[in-house]
């Protein structure tokens, strides 16, 4: 609550509020007319050219670091901005998520989502964008939020799940173009979607209802919920799971950053959901209620977290005050299994630093292999960061700014290759980047 | 959105802040360390200080070599303003260096009697847990209703009646031994309704007389080592049992009955005889009550119902030893009944009579009912209060003890938000549910309702005039059940075997699927907040 007035009021309704009368009718989604799906990508053309700006770390916007003696090193990533577009609904595009699971060779697929709309595009060359399939809620009230890709486990066929303000999970098959399943649970809305590294059917989704829910979506059952007695006290805005899905990291508007283990109880609930017959039992899924986390802080920041994401056991996460930090749970050379829940201790590593970025629901992202951080800014700049160096104060930042990218970036990502940077903004503009050498 | 609306909110966050003296978020001002960093910190600056002595300092000062100096400490207060003392941080770093032994217990506490370090201690110690942690009230340790409060009569235990079974346990028992100088000391000490002792045969006589000594075998038996658990367990037992050695030896498992009377006899001789408090308490029967005295009972109770005073007080149990229950009692003072749990007399005058009626205790004329009370099964004993089986009792004033509460459904409401639905139908004053959830003080309560206003949505619930019910972070399905003006139900506080519990009743016939509102008693400005939406849905029904 004390969080909520950093920023300009307007600039806070960007997020959309819950709406107070609740609908009364499941609605399902429907494909719109296939003629826009050959279309090339919108407004512009393709060749932008690129204003980017490299600079040197020490310009970079942090007060606090000495100017670097010696020559000056500069930062080994360049971008330029290969096409944009715009987004027809004209509502803020709150996520973006790049395929990581298809195999090399074949085309790179997104989606993105905003207002009642997803969007699935494919990266051509050049710069070139084709829109491939788009999907339309028909409740005009809902807005997505948050989206993730995973693959049928037998099939291999790519999957998208997709959820926003109404708390409805929804997965969708491209291959079919059908909205094949959906989830309700969530009390409010849902804030992220993130799957399993280990099991592409497990599916933790994090809420407004202050609670993280874990689904089989093989089977339908929830087999987690997180959250209650010393849970989040307040909205759920973001969560991450560690490289093998042992460990589950959520942040949110309670200032606080809560560590999961995925214990025994869970990991036997989530073998039992892929077994379990409720004809058979005649009871509902014993789903695991984990009231208490493994460690809690909120001494990292001091307003809502909004974005967190593991960095191997350290973790990296942002509120709105401007700077995102990497930090570990317990001491330095404490185990993270040795780390009990009356433990209090975090040891900050870094913090990145940049400007104008007050306003909360702005995510960053790491690309594939962990060695670029990159994230938009509430005037339309984008700071890209490169972690490949092993001391976290020779990180190197570059700035992606173009002129006519002016609006609140809401998150971006990167393709598995590396190559291909995409923003997305609250005036439902969409950015390609490609990296040149 | 303009800066008006900043400013307001600005303002209630300096409120906020104030409220929370400043603590809303850790304690950047003063900054504390953890006693782990605290430790390491000491010790860093001890070695670095210990480096730079040269070898005669060190010799001279031998004792800073073992513990850090006062400089260390105070240049620690300096930098950290810990507002404590530096021998306060002292004293800390020595307990924290010491706590050495994980196994070692801290010096309060007794060893537990189960396990391999128990010591024989007396019983009070034994017992000391138990007297102090154990709640009466909620029948476990450690309950979060009742924080513990030590009063005089704590310690003190109401002995029973000694019932001594003159049965023998078995081929060994003592009692075949008989007729013994001891026997009878001990016979003399006990209650005094002596036991009969049996005439045995001569031959068996012989074998008592003395210390034992006759008989070679049961000499060795009856005098082995106790352990410490075992004499500890003794102790506490023997209060109990007196002297019914089979009993005590069948629960202590590892000793035979005569070896338990011999260590009685040791044990006698150690301790001093505690004299009966029997005189203090009168036997636990039933109190006959005159009819004339009920009679005015029940007019007292009727009196206090049209009392004008509001103010409910927590039920606090009173204990006063050796006053009766006047102007000075607790329980008086608070205008409460004293319960069961009270340690005055079961005589007194303040104490809920109960009811006997052989009805449903739903009307006013049960007095329970009258006395917004719930039948308490101790003391009710004719409306089945006491009865185990839930389907078979016949009274409905124990419903919110019992947890007789009827099947709830969630669902999104017709008005706001969630709410609360209603699976079975149900008759005019049943027992729908408890409003259950935290219990904080009227202090926490004001200070979360500060924020609840601003989100325009409070869970708290007014229980009596030192706590309130707020059922926002914990509580049940009946949290859900939205305002209205025109409720189907109604709220009521009880006092149930010590405890005010809110009660969800029905206030009219309710059909199945009917969503559940109750008035939650705002005042006039209230009313306008909250209940707008309800007024615009009438308004555009009509």
């Amino acid at each position: 609550m004390s969080g909520s007035e950093t920023g300009p009021g307007s600039q806070n309704e960007s997020k959309s509020t819950y709406p107070k009368r609740r609908r009364t009718v499941q609605q399902v989604l429907q494909v719109p007319d296939t003629s826009s799906q050959a279309e090339e990508s919108g407004d512009d053309n393709d060749d932008v050219s690129s204003v980017t700006s490299t600079e040197d770390c020490s310009d970079s916007p942090n007060v606090m670091r000495k100017r670097p003696r010696g020559k000056p090193r500069k930062c080994k990533l360049q971008f330029r901005c290969t096409n944009f577009l715009k987004e027809d609904h004209g509502q803020p595009i709150f996520g973006i998520q790049f395929n990581y699971n298809t195999k090399e060779g074949y085309p790179i697929n997104f989606a993105t989502v905003g207002g009642n709309r997803v969007t699935i595009y494919e990266c051509l060359k050049e710069g070139k964008l084709k829109v491939v399939q788009a999907y339309i809620d028909a409740d005009t009230q809902e807005n997505f939020y948050t989206c993730a890709w995973t693959y049928e486990d037998v099939s291999g066929q790519a999957l998208l799940a997709v959820a926003g303000s109404r708390g409805i999970i929804r997965i969708i098959s491209p291959t079919t173009m059908q909205n094949i399943k959906h989830f309700v649970g969530h009390g409010n809305s849902v804030n992220e979607l993130k799957f399993h590294p280990r099991d592409p059917n497990m599916l933790l989704s994090v809420g407004k209802d202050h609670s993280l829910r874990l689904w089989n979506i093989k089977t339908d059952f929830c087999v987690a919920i997180l959250g209650g007695v010393d849970g989040h006290r307040d909205e759920v805005l973001s969560a991450d799971f560690n490289i093998d899905g042992s460990r589950v990291m959520s942040c949110g508007m309670d200032h606080s950053l809560k560590l999961w283990n995925m214990n025994e109880m869970i990991t036997n609930a989530m073998t039992l959901s892929y077994n379990y017959d409720v004809s058979k039992i005649k009871k509902t899924f014993p789903t695991v209620r984990n009231h208490f986390p493994d460690f809690s802080t909120r001494d990292i920041h001091r307003n809502y977290v909004d974005c967190v994401r593991w960095f191997g056991d350290f973790v990296l996460s942002k509120s709105c005050e401007n700077c995102i930090i990497c930090w570990k749970a317990g001491s330095l050379d404490q185990d993270l299994d040795t780390i009990k829940h009356t433990n209090t201790e975090v040891s900050i590593i870094h913090r990145f630093d940049y400007k104008d970025c007050d306003i909360w629901y702005m995510r960053f992202s790491l690309d594939y292999w962990q060695k670029i951080l990159a994230l938009g800014n509430q005037v339309g700049r984008l700071y890209v960061w490169d972690l490949d160096c092993n001391d976290p104060t020779q990180t190197r930042c570059t700035t992606l700014v173009h002129p006519k990218c002016y609006s609140a970036i809401r998150q971006t990502h990167i393709s598995r290759d590396g190559n291909i940077l995409i923003a997305v903004c609250d005036d439902a503009t969409l950015w390609r980047w490609d990296k040149f050498k | 959105m303009g800066d008006d609306i900043l400013d307001k909110d600005g303002q209630f966050i300096e409120e906020l802040i104030k409220n929370y003296d400043g603590k809303v978020h850790g304690d950047r001002e003063g900054i504390t360390i953890d006693d782990d960093v605290f430790v390491d910190l000491v010790k860093n600056l001890h070695k670095t200080f210990i480096a730079e002595l040269d070898d005669t300092q060190k010799e001279a000062n031998a004792i800073i070599i073992k513990f850090p100096p006062d400089i260390i400490f105070e240049s620690v207060v300096a930098t950290f303003s810990d507002k404590c003392s530096t021998d306060d941080l002292k004293e800390k770093y020595r307990e924290l260096t010491e706590y050495n032994d994980p196994n070692m217990l801290p010096p309060e506490c007794t060893p537990n009697i189960d396990g391999p370090n128990a010591i024989s201690v007396p019983r009070e110690q034994t017992m000391h847990s138990f007297h102090t942690l154990f709640c009466r009230r909620c029948f476990k340790y450690d309950c979060y209703l009742h924080p513990y409060h030590p009063t005089p009569s704590m310690t003190l235990r109401k002995p029973t009646e000694a019932k001594s079974d003159n049965t023998p346990c078995g081929p060994d028992c003592f009692l075949h031994k008989e007729n013994t100088k001891e026997q009878e000391l001990l016979n003399s000490k006990s209650s005094p309704k002596g036991k009969k002792r049996k005439t045995s045969n001569s031959s068996m006589s012989e074998t008592l007389s003395k210390d034992g000594d006759t008989m070679s075998t049961g000499k060795s038996s009856d005098d082995v080592e106790w352990t410490g658990a075992e004499e500890s367990l003794y102790r506490c037992l023997h209060d109990v049992f007196c002297n019914n050695h089979c009993a005590i030896s069948s629960l202590i498992k590892t000793k035979t009955c005569s070896q338990v009377c011999s260590f009685a006899l040791k044990e006698a001789s150690h301790t001093p005889e505690v004299g009966s408090d029997k005189d203090k308490t009168p036997p636990r029967k039933k109190p006959k009550k005159k009819h004339r005295l009920w009679y005015n009972h029940c007019r007292k109770v009727n009196l206090k119902k049209d009392s004008t005073s509001n103010h409910i007080f927590n039920y606090q149990p009173c204990d006063h030893p050796g006053q009766p229950c006047d102007e000075s009692c607790p329980c008086i003072m608070a205008q409460n009944f004293c319960e069961k749990f009270c340690q005055c007399n079961t005589d007194c005058k303040n104490r809920f009579p109960g009811c006997r009626c052989k009805a449903q205790c739903n009307t006013k004329q049960c007095p329970c009912f009258l006395a917004v009370r719930e039948c308490d099964p101790d003391i009710c004993s004719t409306c089945g209060a006491d009865k185990f089986d839930t389907k078979k009792i016949s009274c409905k004033n124990v419903s919110i003890q019992r947890g007789m509460r009827k099947h709830l459904l969630l669902a999104p409401s017709d008005i706001a938000g969630w709410g609360i639905y209603i699976m079975e139908g149900c008759d005019k004053n049943y027992f729908i549910s408890e409003y259950c959830g935290e219990i904080i003080s009227q202090d926490e309560a004001d200070r979360r309702g500060k924020v609840y206003d601003k989100y325009m949505c409070s869970f708290l619930f007014n229980l009596n005039n030192d706590f309130v019910v707020d059922a926002t972070r914990k509580g049940n399905k009946i949290r859900f059940a939205n305002h209205s003006i025109n409720p189907n139900c109604y709220a009521k506080v009880m006092m149930v075997n010590g405890d005010h519990r809110i009660g969800i009743f029905a206030k009219r016939p309710i059909l199945t699927g009917d969503e559940l509102f109750f008035d939650y008693r705002y005042g006039p400005t209230e009313q306008l907040k909250f209940v707008g939406i309800e007024r615009d849905i009438d308004l555009s029904a009509s």
